[in-house]
This record gives structure tokens, C-alpha cells and sequence, in this order.
């Protein structure tokens, strides 16, 4: 009886200090996030302002790299044959890479 | 170059709060536009015509425009550069404490399109910095304690683009739960085009730090003027072509694929393969966006809290106070520990009372006590797991508040 009462409570302090101490540092390391880092959170860009046009979509395609391939090769044929595409080209910065930023 | 106060001949530093430029020493106060037709007035009855220093020609008002002049300190000590507009002075090196800053020449910068005038002071600065350390549980006295007469506005540059993104994306997501869960594919093209994405255009500052700072509100830009940058420093352009085209295909690609998981509006989205293009709108828009910067060092580290400027959002994240964290755990620990385990006793009791006759050794008690070891594993697994995520989100903060590179940024414009 004595033994049984023993190993029992041996093995709930084992038990229970281990659901302690994990819970324990789960509370304090939430607390510790909120009181020693600030402002992590990145602003996201607005979607407002990016005026998203979805142009070609297809829902539960096959799982296979050939089809992967096609639709992404097919999309951006179509995306760069856009005559908005060709305008936005003729006004873009086609500067080499090493060029510093400057007005052009 | 020099702006003086015409009452009374001392130095005019620009003040947040009234947004006004102001003379300390008589406590005169203009606005920005009264100081610069002053100014040019001045230059029209009594300057020089400005010279090229190649040819010696005159040159048109159009190409000097195009820059402005700042003067450029250094300290002989440790090496930091400061930029400095119109008359402000820089005495003493606050980095290395040292008295020997020199003037070493006048720069010419390209001259920013617009500037976002600083709105909090340096006294707001500080009181945020004060108060949101005082709530922090865990921070340092010595962080709590702060000396902040070291704090230094900065203005930094940054480059607002219009961009046009194409992308062609399969995006994958799951229906369902547990066995019965699926992964479907969808495939989505589109375009989009984003105006006045900002651009953080010093290469010396780390690009992280200066992404956390924002939001700012561009609708409170104004025409560049110099007055604005009176008693503060500044920073000029160095990024390259390569980077601004890197980071604008990263930002529109991010909230491309953001959108797109939105509409299709499934569980555990993510992007399995994309292609995309990204042009860039030459006409590019220079601007420079305030922020206080405080630089400090503890237990031999260097840590660099910033705030922004214009909205007082305060980055950065400062070492923790490691015995009372311990201290914490093991109390808190503890107590629930005692608790957990009168409760485990209780239940262990009852599910072994059923084996009185089969013995009472370890193999015996552990067996009749399975329905509480699974709970227990998978309880201290979780929270454990979370914990550690958490913790090296922490730490990984505090990495980027001591990072080197936004360290030497401020180091080199100390005044």
C-alpha cells in the first residue's frame, strides 16, 4: 500500500513538474515577446493600392510539374503580350544593376 | 548655406511641434517658406551666380537644383561621419565621447523631391522610449534607466517607385481535416501595378530595422527645404539599380501572393511555384523620412532603439533580465507543478486501486497510469514547442537591434 502511494505521488510530481515548468515557460515567454520587443510587426503594403487583376485562373489543376509548367508559361506569355505591359516597358528604368539610383 | 536667426545672429533648428523653424536663444519662430524667400531674396540682390567647378561657366538655376550642399564632420577618435545642414555644429562625439570632431568638407547631395518634416519631438522620443520600457516586465533596469540625451534625428532616404508586377503562380491549399484532408492546386495569372512603394535607400542601414518602421503617412510629404533639416542629420542615396529592382519584385511578390491566398480562401495556403516580372517607373521620387535614433551599449553589446519620426512607433527589442525570467519560470513552474501533481496523485490513485492484488512496483503503477502519461507528454510537448518558438522570435529581435550594420549607420552620423 505504502509503495503503491509512493511510486503514485513519484511519479505525479514528475509528471506535474513537467506540465509546470512547460506551461510556466510558455507564460513567460509570451510575456517576455510583448515586453521586450517592439514595433515587430511589418506594416503589409496596402492591397487597396495595387489594383490586382487576376487575367487567367483554374482551379484544382492536376499535381504534376508538366502542368505546373504549362500554366505558368501560358500565363506569362499572355501577361507580357499585354499592351499595358509593353506601355509600363517603354516607361521603365532599364538602368545596369551596378548603377546607383539617381533621377533619370 | 547658413541659416541665421535675422534677429538675433545665433543658429535656427527646426521644431516637430510647432513646425516652425525656431530660434533657440531669442525664441524667434518663422515658417519654412519665410526663411527660404528670405533666402533667396538674399541671393538674388547680393550671391554669385553659381559656377561650374570643371569649366567655370555659369550654370542654369535647373542644375543646381539638383543637389544641396551639407557639411560633413568627423571625429578624428573613431573614425564617424556626420552630415550636417546649414549651421549646426558638432562639438563632441557622442559614440566615443570624444571632443576632437573636426569639419572635413561640404558635400553635395542630390537634392530629395520631398521630406516628411519631423512631428514627434525629441522629448516625445524619449517619454515613448521611457514609458513603454517601464512596462516592460522584463527589461533591465539599465534599459529602464536609459540616458537618452544621446538621441539623434536622422533623416533617412528612401525612394518612393511605381511598379507594375506580372506574375503567373500554383498555389496549393487543403480541404477537408485529418484523413479525409485534401491538397488541391490552383493556378492564377495577374497583374497589378502599386504606386509609391517605399524604398529604403541607404545600403549602411540595415533593411529590416527600416522595414519594422513603417508605416508613414506620404500625405504629409512636403517639398524638400532644407530648413527642415535644421538640428537634424541626414543620410544620402547609395543603393543601386540591382537592389531597388530585388526589393520591389520581393514586395510585390509578397503581396501578390497575400492576395491571391485571400480570394482563394482555403486552408494552409502556400505558393508552389511562380514566375513573375517586375518594371520599375522611371520617375523615380527622392524623399527623406524622419527617425530618432538612440544608441547604447550594454553588457558590451551595442543596441540601437529606433522611433519613427512621424508616428512614434518604436522598434527594437533590448536584452531580458535573466534571473528574474528564471526566477519567474521556476515559481510559476513550480506552483502549477505541486498543483498538477496532487491532482495526477489523486487520479493515480483511483486507477492503481484496481491492481491491489497484482503487486505494486514501477512496471505495475506506470501501467495503470497510461491514460495520464499521454496527456501529460503531449501537453508539456506544446507548450514547450510554442515556448521555444516565442523564445527565438525573441532573440532573433534582439539580433536585429544589435545588428553592426544599423549600429555603424548611426555611428556614422553622430554629432
Amino acid at each position: 500500500m505504502i509503495v503503491r502511494v509512493i511510486l503514485v505521488v513519484f511519479f505525479s510530481l514528475l509528471f506535474g513538474f513537467a506540465i509546470g515548468l512547460s506551461i510556466g515557460f510558455f507564460i513567460f515567454t509570451l510575456i517576455l515577446k510583448n515586453s521586450n520587443v517592439f514595433g515587430a510587426k511589418i506594416a503589409r503594403d496596402d492591397p487597396r493600392s495595387s489594383n490586382l487583376v487576376i487575367i487567367a485562373k483554374e482551379d484544382r489543376i492536376q499535381h504534376r510539374d508538366d502542368v505546373f509548367d504549362y500554366h505558368i508559361t501560358n500565363g506569362m506569355r499572355e501577361l507580357l503580350s499585354n499592351p499595358g505591359y509593353h506601355e509600363m516597358m517603354s516607361r521603365s528604368v532599364k538602368n545596369p544593376d551596378n548603377d546607383q539610383v539617381t533621377h533619370i | 548655406m547658413a541659416t541665421l536667426c535675422r534677429n538675433c545672429g545665433n543658429p535656427l533648428v527646426y521644431d516637430p511641434e510647432t513646425r516652425r523653424i525656431v530660434c533657440d536663444a531669442c525664441g524667434s519662430s518663422f515658417a519654412a517658406e519665410q526663411i527660404e524667400a528670405y533666402g533667396k531674396a538674399f541671393e538674388e540682390g547680393n550671391a554669385p551666380r553659381p559656377v561650374d567647378p570643371v569649366t567655370g561657366e555659369p550654370v542654369s538655376s535647373s542644375a543646381v537644383q539638383e543637389f544641396f550642399e551639407c557639411n560633413v564632420y568627423t571625429c578624428s577618435s573613431c573614425g564617424g561621419e556626420i552630415f550636417l545642414s546649414g549651421t549646426e555644429a558638432s562639438t563632441t562625439c557622442i559614440y566615443c565621447g570624444s571632443p576632437s570632431v573636426i569639419f572635413s568638407r561640404i558635400s553635395k547631395e542630390k537634392r530629395p523631391d520631398f521630406i516628411l518634416p519631423f512631428q514627434v519631438t525629441k522629448q516625445q522620443a524619449t517619454e515613448i522610449i521611457r514609458q513603454r520600457f517601464s512596462n516592460g516586465m522584463f527589461v533591465p533596469n539599465e534599459f529602464k534607466n536609459l540616458q537618452v540625451d544621446s538621441i539623434r534625428g536622422i533623416y533617412i532616404p528612401y525612394w518612393l517607385i511605381d511598379v507594375y508586377h506580372a506574375e503567373s503562380a500554383i498555389v496549393s491549399g487543403e480541404t477537408g481535416s485529418g484523413d479525409s484532408s485534401h491538397r488541391h492546386y490552383y493556378a492564377r495569372t495577374g497583374r497589378m501595378k502599386m504606386n509609391n512603394l517605399l524604398v529604403e535607400a541607404s545600403m549602411e542601414l540595415n533593411d529590416s530595422s527600416s522595414r519594422l518602421l513603417e508605416p508613414y503617412d506620404l500625405r504629409m510629404l512636403r517639398p524638400f527645404d532644407e530648413e527642415y533639416m535644421l538640428g537634424f542629420y541626414s543620410d544620402a542615396s547609395d543603393i543601386t539599380f540591382g537592389e531597388l529592382r530585388r526589393i520591389a519584385d520581393q514586395r510585390a511578390s509578397d503581396l501578390f501572393k497575400w492576395e491571391v491566398f485571400k480570394r482563394i480562401n482555403i486552408s494552409s495556403c502556400r505558393l508552389e511555384k511562380s514566375q513573375s516580372a517586375t518594371l520599375i517607373d522611371k520617375d523615380l521620387k527622392y524623399a527623406l523620412l524622419p527617425v530618432w535614433f538612440v544608441t547604447t551599449l550594454y553588457e558590451g553589446k551595442p543596441h540601437t532603439i529606433l522611433v519613427n519620426g512621424q508616428t512614434g512607433k518604436l522598434v527594437c527589442a533590448v536584452p531580458w533580465n535573466k534571473k528574474k525570467f528564471k526566477g519567474m519560470v521556476a515559481l510559476v513552474g513550480s506552483i502549477i507543478g505541486i498543483l498538477a501533481a496532487l491532482l495526477f496523485t489523486i487520479i493515480g490513485l483511483i486507477f492503481t486501486s484496481g491492481f491491489a492484488f497484482g503487486g505494486f512496483g514501477v512496471a505495475t503503477v506506470l501501467t495503470s497510469m497510461i491514460p495520464l502519461i499521454a496527456p501529460v507528454l503531449v501537453i508539456t510537448g506544446a507548450f514547450s514547442l510554442i515556448g521555444f518558438i516565442f523564445y527565438k522570435n525573441v532573440t532573433r529581435q534582439i539580433e536585429l537591434t544589435q545588428a553592426e550594420d544599423t549600429f555603424n549607420f548611426t555611428k556614422k552620423r553622430q554629432g
